[in-house]
């Protein structure tokens, strides 16, 4: 028994002792890189020259960021910079890793329902808790707030929840962190928070315009305004209704009426939305990806999703060139299809073989895998 | 045999409670996992009587393990340390199954029922092994 407990015990610290081996050489070589990085970093961040943006821009350059943290943005001395996650700050490894100096950390959950319930359905949540919980970071409608985070769409509902709710200048990293870091600029590990406020200065939410709820939606679809078009910002084969997309939603297809905006390979991503580098498209970019699709810019838009992430980005971009006849339809494929009686199409309604049903009348075996 | 049982069934306990651990470490972090979960509760919920599954088994726990409890205080001289340390061990998992159980909800933790579910492996598991492990007390004894 002792030659076992014997055993044991030095097989643990030898593991131990190479763990150990391993992890303090690696900690020399960050040493040099990180004295190295340090120069590199100081000299990025202070030549840097960016030029100014307008209120309604929402995505910029991390130059532009550091240039407003150098006090070089008129207007711009007391940005809020944040970044976004889901879940608690002590989870959110990205945030932990290092994030922007001085950035603060804020949870999807703030703005928007984690449940999924028939109440919930992952909507935004009700105007006075999203403000309450932005107030409790020190955000009131004239907070100049710059947001970023490991998740394109998830960042872009972020701001969509906050633009809605009444904050006038919302501001996006374009590229995230690896633009950050990219452009030479530090990062840091301490755990920032804001100061609250108590009050928003706004009636929230100050541009209920720019959400619709499931009957705003079934409403316009049914009202045969051909101006509105209600835009699918999912994947092919969520659009032709080969799958759901989740696998935490049983059927497969779109709300009848709806036209397809791309944008998506998955129900996890917005690539076709992105350059190469990670970052989001321009206008330009936007429009090509349209091309060939059923709607155009002057048309009434209202994109939809899954659940309103990846319809959030599509809409910023349309918001920062001036467009205003821009919604988000929140509740998305998910909503829709809890109600059995909503009309359906399942394929590509500009083919012969598209099914016109109702949700009720759907498989239930479309859940992603 | 007995020994080979036996290593299998701690085995199997701690599988249990490291898919818990693994469950509750994703739910906090990853969205996806998160809204996986509240659908298998909404499912769950919509398609099982869950409250009555819950009471069912958590009073079932608890007599079987008051059972095999009673058991090992009559056979107590005849059983060893290691069938005595089986029995606490066997009170503490009943005692954190039922706890859990009955003092956390799905409203509270989007992984209660996968968590209980696990934590019922466990108490069963160790409440099967003390129950067998008091059964054979002073068989031994009884063949000498």
């Amino acid at each position: 028994m002792k030659k076992r407990v014997l055993a044991a015990l030095l097989c643990m610290a030898m593991t131990t002792a190479m763990l150990a081996g391993c992890g303090q050489e690696s900690s020399t070589e960050e040493d040099t890189a990180q004295e190295s990085s340090d120069e590199t970093t100081d000299e990025a961040a202070e030549d840097v020259e960016a030029e100014p943006v307008e209120t309604r821009t929402v995505y910029v350059t991390p130059q532009w960021v550091q240039s407003a943290l150098n006090g070089d943005q008129e207007g711009y001395e007391d940005i809020l910079i944040a970044e976004v996650g889901y879940g608690d700050v002590a989870d959110c490894v990205s945030y932990n890793e290092g994030h922007v100096p001085g950035a603060i950390y804020v949870d999807n959950c703030e703005v928007e329902d984690a449940t999924g319930s028939e109440e919930g359905a992952y909507n935004l949540l009700a105007a006075d808790e999203v403000v309450s919980n932005m107030l409790d970071h020190g955000i009131t409608k004239d907070t100049k707030v710059v947001l970023y985070g490991a998740d394109v769409s998830g960042t872009a509902r972020q701001a969509f929840a906050y633009l809605w709710a009444g904050v006038e200048d919302v501001k996006i990293i374009n590229g995230g962190i690896d633009a950050w870091t990219e452009a030479g600029y530090d990062t840091e590990t301490d755990v920032n928070e804001g100061e609250a406020a108590d009050d928003f200065g706004v009636e929230a939410p100050a541009h209920p315009e720019y959400r619709l709820d499931i009957a705003d939606a079934k409403a316009k679809l049914e009202s045969g305004d051909e101006n509105f078009k209600l835009v699918s910002i999912r994947s092919e084969e969520e659009w032709l209704g080969e799958t759901s997309g989740y696998n935490y939603i049983d059927r497969a297809g779109e709300p009848e009426g709806a036209v397809w905006g791309k944008g998506s390979d998955s129900s996890t991503d917005v690539d076709q939305f992105l350059n190469d580098d990670g970052t989001v498209k321009d206008l330009a970019g936007f429009e090509e990806v349209w091309a060939d699709c059923d709607f155009t810019l002057d048309n009434e838009l209202s994109f939809y999703c899954g659940t309103g992430w990846r319809a959030s980005v599509p809409f910023l971009v349309l918001y920062e060139n001036g467009y205003d006849s821009i919604s988000v339809y929140d509740g998305g494929w998910y909503e829709w299809q809890m109600h059995d009686d909503y009309p359906v199409q399942v394929g590509d309604p500009a083919s012969d073989d598209c099914e016109h049903t109702t949700v009720g009348e759907l498989p239930t075996d479309k859940a992603a895998e | 045999m007995k020994k080979i049982a036996y290593i299998l069934a701690l085995a199997l306990e701690i599988a249990a409670f490291a898919g818990a651990w693994i469950i509750h470490y994703f739910a906090r972090r990853k969205l996806g996992m998160v809204r996986y979960l509240n659908y298998k509760n909404m499912s769950w919920e919509r398609d099982y009587p869950v409250d009555a599954l819950k009471a069912a088994c958590v009073a079932a726990a608890v007599v079987l393990t008051v059972l095999v409890l009673l058991l090992f205080v009559k056979k107590r001289k005849e059983a060893s340390r290691l069938t005595a340390a089986m029995n606490v061990c066997m009170v503490m998992l009943t005692a954190l199954y039922a706890g859990y159980t009955l003092g956390c909800s799905a409203e509270v933790m989007s992984d209660y029922y996968f968590i209980s579910i696990l934590f019922l492996l466990a108490a069963a598991v160790q409440l099967l092994k003390t129950g067998i492990a008091v059964l054979m007390s002073g068989r031994k004894n009884e063949g000498t």
